[in-house]
């Protein structure tokens, strides 16, 4: 589905030394996969994700997806790709903080405005237990809620692949185990995810454990 | 239920930040209320200008009419204007000796008269003049012999200016009836013939004084001058002085062994001075449009300066505001790109908000500035509209420019919203 080949990125340091995140890496994700990334801080697993996501272009390589060059497409071109192809899930959330749980959720169909949202809403509402938190503004919310809140903006539109960074990073242990259930589950209908955690324990529920390591990826 | 679009993101987003909207709304409607009242002001003063010139001109007007009728009134009592003389009367002789030597057919007067063409005389008083020595006291006098007014033939008569003297009747001069202690009713002899005195003439300073009138036929017999006349005397009612040319024209048309002159009278130069008199309230009148004009245009100036000011500040501060506002949201923006906004869309999201601080900033200045120009004109003696101070076309006119200037205002910190790398915020987070 999802193929990184020999994709280098490197960021700008102090007095313009330049350092390597990305050294040709690899990547091949399948349909149905749960991909796993461990490493420690700052090693660039966000980079990788956001790579993947068609947000960060890098500096040599591709990122193909069914055989689509990611970054051959123009940005609005990527824009479109990204609200209809992939679901972002972060460690801190990044809900809209002036919106409700249901406009929250509802913001991935800004792109791409679609039909019969309520009844995708309500779905996704009920599988997150949020009928009675739909109308709260995140402020409102634990921190628990609020994961879920951001798992169902990013399974709204049905994506086929959900990057996740650090998704349990904030939780405790049972709306992790929420979260990686809801992403286990996602995988089983068909869609992909790739997780970059720095917790060893979290691996427990992915097909697939790699580390990153100088860079590149390595199978655990 | 409704979807999610980015009017309803934009409408949140407001909400949320009310403060930072409230300030750009306040600066927006204290810009645009500025404005309005700056021109309500010189509206207000433009018609009060207007009014005061109105009132000044139809004052004049008024004066100048009752000067022409004062004029006229003055004119008719103190004499005439218009002397028609014959052909071969010497006019330097005429004016030396304030007399007329030469005679010409009394038929004359009945012809101009008859003449049905003649529209500019309105009097007629055919006249003999002889300067002579009265041989009967040994001194000099003016022998005038009248008839009275020429009655016209063909349009109503005037009342006369003028009483004939009856025949065997004279009226005499103011010097010659106080050296002479003559009363009226008493008799005088002139040239062997008996008179009674039926006029006493008041004091005029001018030969009249020594003058004596009797009628026209038997001044012709004494002066044995029968069917013949000096001059006639014409009063012309349609100011004599500037007519001249077409009074000429016309009696000469009809009687060309004739002159004509104009007899210049105290009346013409008091006229004159007050044409004079309107003519400088004109000049006034027309130094105080020009003083209005020059504050007027002190105040517009003024107001050219004052308003782009407030409005350069406004547009300063919603700059400000809407960096602000980009500075504040980078993270917002990093989670609507990678929800797959492109930049256009974020684009539109932040000037949406200009356009509509714009709008509503318009409608609350435009309102402010209504109320504050309704209070004035209440407080005001004059009965003027709201509309004649602040124009719908005014209105209209800054309720679409202001939106297009707070979009115009916030056009480059929503660009720098839209150009915003999302992955570096979003890697910062």
């Amino acid at each position: 589905m999802l193929e990184l080949a020999q994709v280098h990125k490197t960021y700008c340091g102090p007095r313009g030394a330049q350092i390597p995140v990305l050294s040709e890496t690899a990547l091949t994700l399948q349909p149905k996969e749960f991909v796993a990334v461990r490493g420690p801080s700052g090693c660039g697993k966000s980079t990788l994700l956001l790579t993947c996501g068609g947000l960060l272009t890098p500096e040599r390589g591709k990122v193909l997806f069914r055989d689509l060059d990611v970054y051959a497409q123009s940005a609005q071109q990527r824009a479109r790709w990204r609200a209809q192809h992939i679901g972002f899930v972060f460690q801190q959330f990044h809900l809209i903080p002036y919106l409700s749980v249901r406009h929250n959720i509802l913001a991935a169909t800004l792109p791409q405005p679609r039909r019969e949202t309520q009844t995708r809403l309500d779905e996704l509402l009920t599988e997150f237990g949020l009928q009675d938190r739909a109308d709260h503004l995140p402020a409102a919310l634990s921190v628990g809620e609020r994961q879920r809140v951001g798992m169902a903006r990013a399974l709204f539109n049905e994506p086929d692949l959900i990057l996740a960074d650090e998704p349990t990073g904030n939780l405790d242990p049972e709306n992790s185990d929420i979260v990686l259930r809801t992403l286990t589950s996602f995988t089983e209908a068909g869609g992909t995810v790739l997780m970059v955690t720095h917790d060893p324990s979290m691996e427990r529920f992915a097909d697939r454990r790699l580390t990153m390591e100088a860079g590149a990826l390595v199978a655990v | 239920m409704k979807g999610m679009n980015l009017a309803l993101l934009v409408l949140r987003e407001i909400i949320h930040r009310r403060l930072n909207f409230f300030l750009g709304l306040l600066s927006v409607a204290c810009a645009t209320a500025c404005l309005m009242t700056a021109v309500f002001l010189l509206n207000l003063y433009d018609r009060r200008t207007e009014d005061l010139i109105a009132t000044k001109q139809a004052d004049l007007v008024q004066q100048t009419k009752a000067m022409e009728a004062e004029f006229r009134d003055i004119t008719t009592r103190m004499g005439f204007n218009i002397l028609v003389l014959p052909k071969d009367q010497n006019l330097g002789d005429f004016y030396a000796e304030n007399y007329a030597d030469k005679t010409m057919p009394e038929a004359y007067a009945k012809k101009l008269a008859d003449e049905p063409n003649i529209v500019t005389v309105r009097h007629l008083l055919p006249m003999l003049q002889a300067k002579m020595t009265w041989p009967e006291q040994k001194r000099k006098i003016l022998l005038i012999g009248v008839k009275g007014e020429m009655p016209w033939a063909h349009r109503d008569n005037k009342k006369p200016i003028l009483r004939p003297v009856e025949p065997g009747t004279v009226a005499v001069g103011y010097e010659l009836h106080q050296s002479l202690a003559l009363k009226s009713g008493d008799t005088l002899t002139l040239m062997g013939t008996a008179f009674t005195v039926a006029g006493l003439h008041p004091e005029r300073g001018s030969i009249d004084d020594i003058t004596l009138w009797i009628d026209l036929g038997q001044a012709q017999q004494l002066l044995a001058k029968p069917g013949q006349i000096s001059l006639m005397m014409a009063l012309e009612c349609a100011c004599a002085w500037a007519d001249l040319p077409l009074v000429r024209k016309e009696i000469q048309g009809f009687l060309p062994d004739t002159q004509v002159i104009e007899l210049r009278s105290k009346a013409l130069a008091r006229a004159e001075a007050r044409q004079e008199a309107t003519r400088m309230t004109e000049v006034l009148l027309d130094s105080e449009k020009k003083a209005q004009l020059a504050l007027k245009k002190e105040r517009e100036k003024l107001s050219a300066i004052l308003v782009p000011l407030v409005l350069v500040a406004c547009a300063l501060l919603i700059v400000i505001l809407a960096y602000l506002n980009v500075r504040e949201r980078r993270t917002e923006i990093g989670i609507l790109r990678a929800l797959g906004l492109h930049t256009a869309q974020i684009f539109q999201v932040f000037l949406g908000k200009a356009l509509l601080l714009g709008l509503l900033g318009a409608g609350v200045g435009i309102l402010g500035a209504m109320v504050l120009a309704a209070v004035c004109l209440r407080g005001t003696v004059e009965s003027y509209s709201l509309p004649d101070t602040l124009p719908p076309a005014l209105i209209v006119t800054v309720a679409l420019v202001t939106p297009l200037v707070t979009a115009l205002s916030s056009w480059l910190p929503a660009l720098m919203a839209a150009q915003q790398d999302p992955a570096l915020v979003l890697r910062e987070e």
